[in-house]
C-alpha cells in the first residue's frame, strides 16, 4: 500500500521537476550570475541609457494600462448592448486583434503612420492643414507607442471584462434603474464595483504584459533610440560576448514587478481556480439594446486589425513603398520572390516544425499539470502548490527576460542545443506551460469527478480511464489549449529572437531581420506569412478540438 | 458467494470530526444493504471507501473473503470487481447507451465483442432499455438514463454492487417505481448490495438488513421489522419517522404527558420517573371520551388541523407545548378544528426510554 501510494506521488513530483527544469532553472542560472561575478553590478550601472529606459519602461506600461483598462471595459460593457441576435458574433469580434501576430500589426501600423510615406498622415498633409513635410503622426514618438501597444492589449482587458459581465448577466443593473438610479449612476454605483475582481485581474496581467513587452519599443522606439529594459536586454543578448552577468542585473526590476503582481492578484482574487469559474452561462435577461452599439465594436475591430492588415496587402503589392498607392502597379512579384528563396522556405518549415513539436509536447504536460491541480487526482498537496506555483512564475516574467535566460542555459554545457530547433522547442514549450494549463483545467472543472469514478468502479485501470473518458471528455479545452499554443509560439516574438541562430531561423526573427535588412514590400511579405501560418494552426487546432473550442478562447 | 467484512474502519477529513468512526459491520452474501442517516453523516464517505475512491485512515475491508483494505493491502478500485449506481447517473455522454453498458465488461476478462453486445443488451432488457442501446445519454430521459446506469452496474455480475442515493434525482413517481425494480432485480439475480439513502421508506422497502448511522457510527443494525419495531435509541426512532414525542411522567399521586394529566389505564409496572414515548402516527387514535374509554393510556389534546391525504386522513394535534401526528383510515372522526378531543394508545405499541439515559426501558 505504501510503496503504491509513494509511486504515485513520485510521478507527480517527476511532473513538478520537469516543470522546474523548464521554468524555474534557467532564471536561476542567470541569476547566479550575479552572484559569481562582483562587477556586474557596476557595469549594468554603467550601462548607457539604463535610467532613462527605466522611466520609459514605467512611462509606457502605465499609459498602457491607462489606454487599454477603459477603453477595453467599454468595449465590454458596450458589446452587451448590442442586438441579442448579433450578440454571439459581436461577443467574438474584440478578440479577433489576438490571431493577428503583433510584429505584422507593428509593422502594418508603420505603413500607415510613419512620419513621410504613411498613408495616413500623406492624407492629413493633403488636407493642407499642416505645413511640414512630414508628420503631423509620429509613430516613432512614446505617445503612439503608448496607444498601439494599449490598442494591442485592449483585448485582454475584453477577453476578462466580458467573461465577468456574461456570468452575472444584467440583472442588477436592471435593478438598480428600477429603482431610479440613471444610466451613469448604475455604471458607478452598480457596474463598477461588480467588475472589481475582473478589472484588478485585467490591470495586473495589461500592467506585467505592457511592463515586458518587447514588440512595439524594438519596432517602433529603435528609430528614435527609446529604450525600454527589454529593448536593453536585447542588445545585450545580442552583443558577443553576451555579458550574461549584467543582463542577470538588469532582470532584477522585471523579475521583482512579476512576482509583485502575481502576489497582489492572488491576494486580491485568490487562486487561479476562482477565476476560470468565471466563464459561465450567458444572462438571458433582455437590456436595452441598440444598433448604436455596434459602431465602437466596429471602430475598434477597424483600427486594430482591417486597417493594418489592409497596409499589409497593399505593401506587399507594390514594386516598392513611397506612401502612394497606385493599383496599377501591383504585382505578385515579392511573393514569388520571398516564396522562392531558400531562407524564407527554411523559416516557414523551422517554424511549423517548432509550433507542431510544442503542441506535441506541451499540452499533454499541461494536461497533466491541470489533472493535478483539479486536486481529485490523488496529487500530492505539496506537488499541485509547486505546479502552480511554477506556472505562474512563466505566465509573471517578460519574454524577454526568459529568453535571454534561455540562451545562456542551453547555450551552456550540458544542452549545448544552440543553432537548433530543439532548443527554439525547449524555450516555448517553458513559455507555453500556463497557456496549456487553463483551458485544460477549466474544462476539467466542469466536467466533474463521477465520470472517471464510474470508470474506476467499471474496471479501468487509471490508464484506461484517462483514455477511455477524461481524455474525449476534455476534448474542447484540448483543443483551446492546442489553438492558443499555436497561435501564441506563431505570434512570439522575444525568445524567437533570442534563441534562433542566424542558421535556423524562425519567421518572427526572419522579419525583424526584414526590417533591418529588406525593404518595405519585403516585410509585408514575411508578416502576411506569419498570419496565413498562424491562422492554419488555428484552424487544425479546432478540428482537432471542435468548432466549439475557439469561442472559448 | 461474496460478502462484506468491515472491521474498525476510521476516516477523518481535515478537521478532527472523524467522518467514520471505528465502524465494524459484516454483509452477507446476497443482501441488500441498506445504509440510512441523516445528511453528513458518512454513508457516502464509507460507500466510497469500500470502492477505494477514498482511502481510509485505518482498518480493514474485504470483499468476496479477498482483503481490498488493511493490513499493508490496498486493492485500486478498478481490481476490486464492483459495481456502482451513482446520483446523478454519470452515464459517459460521449458514448451510446450500449457502449456504456459494455464498458464494464472490456475489464473482466478477455471477452469478443459480438459475446459483449450481447450481454450488454441482455442487461438493458432486465432494465427494459433495449431499444434505447444506440442512442446517446442525453438523448434519453432521467428514469431511462437511472435504468441504464443500473444495467452498467450489474452487466458484469460483480460481487458488490454500490448505490449512491440512485434514486434522489427522480421524481415522486419513477422512484415508487425503480424502488420496485431495483427490489425485484435484487430477488431474481441475487447480487450482494450496499444501498445509501436518507429516505426511510425507501431503506424500509429495499433493505435486507437496515443500517442506521450516526456521526460516522452505527446506531444500530437490524431487519426492518425489528428497526421499526424496537428502536434501540430516540436517534434511531426519530428516523425511522417514529416522530411522536410525548414526554411521560409518572409521580407518586398520578401520570403527566408533556405537563398535563394523563389517565393511564395498564402502566406496564413503569417505575416512577420521567420518560420519552415515541409513537408510531398509526398507533394513536382519537375520538370521543366514550370511544377511547379502551386504551391503555388516554389524554386531552385540541385538534389543531386535519388533513386529508387520500387514502388515509393526518390528524394534527396540539398536546400542552408539542404536536403529535395521528394516522388512520376512518376519516369519520367528528370533530372539528379548534375542539377539544380525547387521544388514546397503548403503552405496549410506544417506544420507551428513560428521560435522562435515552435507554430503551
Ligand atoms: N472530500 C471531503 N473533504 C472534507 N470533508 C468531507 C469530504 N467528504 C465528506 N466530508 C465530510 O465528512 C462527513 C460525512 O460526509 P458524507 O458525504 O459521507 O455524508 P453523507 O452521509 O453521504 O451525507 P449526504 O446525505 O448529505 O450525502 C461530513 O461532515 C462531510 O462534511
Ligand atoms: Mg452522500
Amino acid at each position: 500500500m505504501a510503496s503504491r501510494k509513494n509511486r504515485r506521488g513520485i510521478a507527480w513530483w517527476a511532473l513538478v521537476l520537469l516543470m522546474a527544469v523548464l521554468i524555474l532553472w534557467p532564471l536561476v542560472n542567470l541569476e547566479a550570475k550575479m552572484a559569481t561575478d562582483t562587477g556586474a553590478f557596476r557595469r549594468a550601472l554603467d550601462y548607457p541609457g539604463l535610467g532613462s529606459a527605466l522611466v520609459n519602461t514605467l512611462v509606457l506600461a502605465v499609459g498602457t494600462v491607462v489606454v487599454a483598462v477603459p477603453s477595453g471595459t467599454a468595449l465590454a460593457w458596450v458589446a452587451q448592448r448590442t442586438p441579442p441576435r448579433m450578440r454571439g458574433v459581436v461577443a467574438f469580434l474584440p478578440m479577433v486583434p489576438l490571431m493577428l501576430p503583433p510584429v505584422a500589426k507593428v509593422a502594418g501600423w508603420t505603413y500607415l503612420l510613419s512620419p513621410r510615406t504613411g498613408v495616413i498622415n500623406r492624407l492629413l498633409r493633403e488636407t493642407g492643414l499642416f505645413s511640414a513635410d512630414t508628420g503631423p503622426i509620429d509613430i516613432y514618438s512614446m505617445t503612439w507607442m503608448i496607444a498601439i501597444s494599449g490598442i494591442t492589449l485592449t483585448s485582454f482587458v475584453y477577453l476578462f471584462v466580458s467573461a465577468s459581465l456574461r456570468q452575472r448577466g444584467v440583472e442588477l443593473e436592471l435593478a438598480a434603474s428600477a429603482f431610479g438610479a440613471n444610466g451613469w449612476q448604475t455604471f458607478r454605483r452598480v457596474t463598477l464595483p461588480l467588475l472589481r475582481p475582473a478589472l484588478t485581474y485585467s490591470t495586473g496581467i495589461v500592467f506585467l504584459l505592457a511592463l515586458g513587452q518587447f514588440t512595439t519599443p524594438l519596432l517602433l522606439g529603435g528609430p528614435r533610440n527609446i529604450e525600454v529594459i527589454s529593448t536593453v536586454m536585447y542588445r545585450v543578448a545580442s552583443a558577443p560576448p553576451v555579458d550574461y552577468a549584467m543582463g542577470a542585473v538588469l532582470a532584477v526590476p522585471l523579475l521583482l514587478f512579476g512576482v509583485l503582481v502575481v502576489a497582489g492578484q492572488r491576494w486580491a482574487i485568490g487562486d487561479e481556480r476562482r477565476f476560470v469559474a468565471m466563464s459561465g452561462p450567458g444572462g438571458r435577461v433582455g437590456t436595452r439594446s441598440s444598433w448604436w452599439a455596434l459602431i465602437p465594436v466596429a471602430l475598434y475591430l477597424g483600427v486594430a486589425v482591417v486597417l493594418p492588415l489592409a497596409a499589409l496587402i497593399v505593401v506587399s503589392l507594390v514594386p516598392y513603398w513611397s506612401g502612394r498607392i497606385d493599383v496599377a502597379s501591383f504585382t505578385f512579384a515579392n511573393w514569388d520572390r520571398a516564396l522562392s528563396n531558400p531562407t524564407t522556405q527554411e523559416a516557414i518549415a523551422t517554424t511549423g516544425w517548432a509550433v507542431l513539436f510544442t503542441v506535441v509536447i506541451v499540452v499533454p504536460v499541461g494536461y497533466l499539470c491541470a489533472l493535478a491541480l483539479v486536486g481529485r487526482s490523488g496529487a500530492p498537496r505539496l506537488a499541485r502548490r509547486g505546479v502552480d506555483l511554477l506556472s505562474s512564475v512563466s505566465l509573471s516574467m517578460p519574454a524577454v527576460l526568459l529568453g535571454f535566460a534561455f540562451l545562456l542555459t542551453y547555450t551552456e554545457p550540458p544542452f549545448r542545443l544552440y543553432g537548433t530547433t530543439a532548443m527554439v522547442v525547449v524555450a516555448y514549450v517553458s513559455l507555453m506551460v500556463p497557456h496549456a494549463i487553463r483551458p485544460q483545467l477549466s474544462a476539467m472543472m466542469t466536467v466533474g469527478p463521477e465520470y472517471a469514478e464510474a470508470a474506476r468502479v467499471g474496471g479501468a485501470g487509471p490508464l484506461a480511464t484517462a483514455w477511455r473518458v477524461g481524455l474525449p471528455l476534455t476534448r474542447t479545452g484540448i483543443g483551446v489549449a492546442a489553438s492558443l499554443v499555436v497561435i501564441m509560439v506563431v505570434h512570439e516574438f522575444a525568445v524567437s529572437l533570442m534563441v534562433t541562430s542566424p542558421g535556423r531561423r524562425v519567421m518572427g526573427a526572419l522579419l525583424y531581420d526584414a526590417t533591418n535588412f529588406g525593404t518595405a514590400p519585403q516585410i509585408a511579405v514575411v508578416a502576411l506569412l506569419m498570419v496565413v501560418v498562424s491562422s492554419i494552426g488555428i484552424v487544425a487546432a479546432v478540428l482537432i478540438g471542435g468548432t466549439r473550442s475557439l469561442e472559448r478562447t | 458467494m461474496s460478502g462484506v467484512e468491515i472491521a474498525r474502519l476510521c476516516k477523518t477529513f481535515g478537521g478532527d470530526v472523524p467522518a467514520i468512526d471505528e465502524l465494524s459491520l459484516a454483509i452477507e452474501p446476497g443482501e441488500m444493504l441498506v445504509l440510512l442517516g441523516p445528511s453528513g453523516c458518512g454513508k457516502t464517505t464509507l460507500l466510497r471507501c469500500l470502492s477505494g475512491l477514498e482511502r481510509p485512515d485505518s482498518g480493514e475491508i474485504s470483499i468476496a473473503d479477498q482483503r481490498v483494505f488493511g493490513d499493508r493491502v490496498e486493492v485500486p478500485t478498478h481490481r476490486r470487481d464492483l459495481g456502482m449506481v451513482f446520483q446523478n447517473y454519470a452515464l459517459w455522454p460521449h458514448m451510446s447507451v450500449v457502449e456504456n453498458v459494455e464498458f464494464p465488461l472490456r475489464y473482466r476478462g478477455r471477452l469478443p465483442r459480438e459475446e459483449r453486445r450481447r450481454r450488454a443488451h441482455e442487461a438493458l432488457s432486465l432494465v427494459e432499455c433495449e431499444h434505447l442501446g444506440d442512442r446517446l445519454p442525453s438523448q434519453i430521459s432521467g428514469g431511462q438514463q437511472q435504468r441504464v446506469a443500473l444495467a452498467r452496474a450489474l452487466v458484469g455480475e460483480p460481487s458488490l454492487i454500490l448505490f449512491d442515493e440512485p434514486l434522489s434525482n427522480l421524481d415522486y413517481r419513477l422512484r415508487v417505481q425503480l424502488r420496485q425494480q431495483i427490489r425485484e432485480l435484487h430477488r431474481s439475480l441475487g447480487f450482494t448490495g450496499v444501498y445509501v439513502t436518507h429516505d426511510q421508506t425507501e431503506a424500509m422497502q429495499l433493505g435486507s438488513r437496515v443500517v442506521v448511522l450516526e456521526r460516522g457510527r452505527v446506531a444500530q443494525v437490524g431487519t426492518p421489522e425489528q428497526l421499526f419495531r424496537s428502536p434501540k435509541s430516540p436517534y434511531v426512532a426519530d428516523f425511522l419517522g417514529i416522530d411522536n414525542r410525548v414526554a411521560l411522567e409518572r409521580k407518586r399521586e398520578g401520570w403527566l404527558a408533556n405537563g398535563l394529566p394523563a389517565q393511564v389505564a395498564d402502566g406496564h409496572g413503569l417505575p416512577e420517573g420521567r420518560y420519552d414515548l415515541f409513537l408510531r402516527a398509526s398507533d394513536i387514535s382519537i375520538g370521543t371520551p366514550a370511544a377511547m374509554a379502551g386504551y391503555g393510556v388516554t389524554l386531552a389534546a385540541t385538534l389543531h388541523d386535519k388533513v386529508f391525504a387520500g387514502e388515509v386522513t393526518e390528524w394534527i394535534l396540539q398536546l400542552g407545548d408539542t404536536r403529535i401526528r395521528a394516522v388512520s383510515g376512518h376519516h369519520d372522526v367528528a370533530a372539528l378544528v379548534g375542539e377539544r378531543v380525547v387521544v388514546g394508545f397503548e403503552l405496549k405499541s410506544a417506544v420507551v426510554f428513560r428521560s435522562e439515559a435515552s435507554t430503551p426501558y
